[in-house]
């Protein structure tokens, strides 16, 4: 059953041109939300159309299934995706989410959708070389879902509750997976309390993605030490509101992550290693404190090919990185 | 001729009906409560503090209900709302960064 | 917004930068008639005024914010 109002074309590309013209899009062409492909997302996920996910009480926003549903349709999504994009969407428009503020910002701050569990091998999701461009249909498409319900859902439009000064290429789309195979690592959703083998997705609105290239450190400490200097070269802000339980996401690379195997470092003593660092006081301007209240608010996820000396640094804004069991 | 369905993918129209009514205006600030709301970014609760003091030039006023936010992106604490809502007879914030 | 419809008179200060946003946050709350005080360039946006801008502009904003509050504007 849909609640929604319906609209009637001659052709696929009619239907596109009047989504472009209704500013329903991102700026590329939108698969068509028809209502028997709205309702199959929904049974798939076992939803009601009129399921709340979600709330933006400052932008007078309720999100409903079949609002996601429609979107994630027009993203690309199969059918499959629509539980991870589910819980995406729930995992952002968790009152610490911060929907309104990480969508307005001048800033132009991104969401990361970080997908583990076993559904990342069952969907396809991308967790290896390149897994943060372009390629791989699951990455594209979830990433691309949230964004689409940030904007037409949530009412975050460039030049009306988007206020971004550049905004950033992220905000098309940014989804991987945790490559979970790639040591004895704990997965980030288990670290976060949920069971090996329950899918998850972590939500991560970053201010800033930033690289960490280090091509000469041999061992765990040494890649530690290239974090540390990266992140406090940009600094991370205290937030009362956020209080203790602020993030950082460090997506450990392929040759960064062999030396941590190597020595048996598990992200407990990473998170260990880096914390009294990034807390110590500021030496200058391009040295300064990085706020995270507790060890485990750094969140390690091991993703990348190999070949590149890199790890990639998703610094905060203004929420809390957000872990939403898929159903 | 065939026909493609479409559904409206968004949260309905921006405009509310509902509107809301504006409190009355004090003819004047002689012997008002103002507060000042701010929501800690930059030297916001500086350029509050002096434009109280130069509202205190042009009117009577008591002493200000300073409010400053937790955290920019939320509204006050409930204790200070109502401190607000209770003790203010108008009050000043700023919106943005 | 919400301190007026709890009965304060009240008053948003304005950068012209984001004008736009608090226009729109005005128009999904019911409010589009909701009038706000723009500072506009060259002074430069809120969260990056000096000290010394700030003394400034209070003394250029104070009788707008008096008149704006006894419903003189």
């Amino acid at each position: 059953m849909t609640t929604a109002a319906q609209h009637a074309y001659d052709s696929y590309e009619a239907l596109v041109e009047d989504y472009f013209e209704k500013g329903w899009t991102d700026g590329l062409p939108i698969m068509p939300p028809t209502p028997e492909k709205v309702a199959a997302f929904l049974e798939r996920a076992g939803l009601s159309g009129d399921e709340v996910l979600g709330t933006v009480p400052t932008r007078e926003v309720t999100c409903t299934a079949q609002q996601a549903a429609a979107n994630a349709v027009m993203a690309g999504c199969l059918p499959e995706y629509f539980p991870t994009v589910v819980a995406a969407v729930r995992a952002h428009l968790h009152p610490k989410g911060n929907c309104h503020s990480t969508t307005g910002t001048l800033s132009g701050a991104a969401q990361a959708v970080i997908i583990n569990g076993p559904i990342r091998n069952e969907l396809g999701v991308a967790s290896g070389a390149g897994c943060f461009g372009p390629g791989f249909r699951a990455n594209a498409t979830i990433g691309r879902a949230l964004r689409l319900v940030i904007r037409n859902v949530c009412r975050g439009i460039p030049g009306f509750l988007d206020r971004a000064s550049y905004s950033t290429p992220a905000r098309y789309s940014f989804c991987f997976g945790e490559n979970e195979e790639a040591s004895e690592w704990e997965p980030l959703h288990v670290q976060r309390g949920l069971a090996p083998e329950q899918s998850a997705v972590t939500v991560h609105s970053l201010m800033k993605m930033v690289e960490a290239t280090d091509f000469t450190s041999r061992n765990a400490e040494g890649v530690c030490d290239t974090l540390v200097t990266n992140i406090r070269a940009n600094g991370i802000a205290g937030d009362s509101w956020l209080g203790e339980d602020g993030n950082v996401v460090i997506v450990v690379g392929h040759e960064h992550h062999r030396f941590f195997n190597e020595e048996g470092w598990s992200k407990a003593d990473i998170q260990q290693y880096l914390w009294p660092r990034l807390n110590a006081p500021a030496t200058s301007a391009t040295d300064r404190m990085a706020r995270i209240g507790k060890p485990e608010g750094i969140l390690i996820v091991a993703a990348g090919g190999a070949g590149m000396g890199a790890s990639w640094l998703l610094l905060p804004h203004l929420a809390l990185a957000i872990t939403e069991p898929i159903s | 001729m065939t026909t493609l369905i479409g559904l409206d993918p968004t949260s309905g129209p921006f405009d509310r009906t509902d509107d809301h009514d504006f409190s009355p205006r004090p003819a004047s600030l002689d012997g008002a409560v103002v507060a000042l709301v701010a929501n800690g970014l930059g030297e916001g609760e500086i350029f509050l503090d002096a434009l109280y003091d130069e509202l205190n030039k042009l009117s009577d006023l008591q002493a200000p209900l300073k409010v400053v936010k937790s955290s920019v992106s939320i509204p006050p604490d409930p204790g200070d709302w109502s401190r607000l809502t209770e003790e203010a007879t108008v009050a000043i914030t700023g919106f943005g960064g | 917004m919400e301190l007026e419809w709890a009965g304060v008179p009240s008053i948003a200060i304005v950068h012209e930068e984001m004008r736009g946003s608090a226009q729109a946050i005005a128009r999904v709350s019911g409010c589009p008639d909701y009038e706000f005080l723009t500072v506009d360039y060259p002074w430069v946006p809120i969260a990056i005024w000096s000290k010394e801008e700030c003394l400034d502009l209070a003394e250029i904003m104070a009788p707008k914010v008096l008149a704006a509050l006894t419903g003189q504007s």
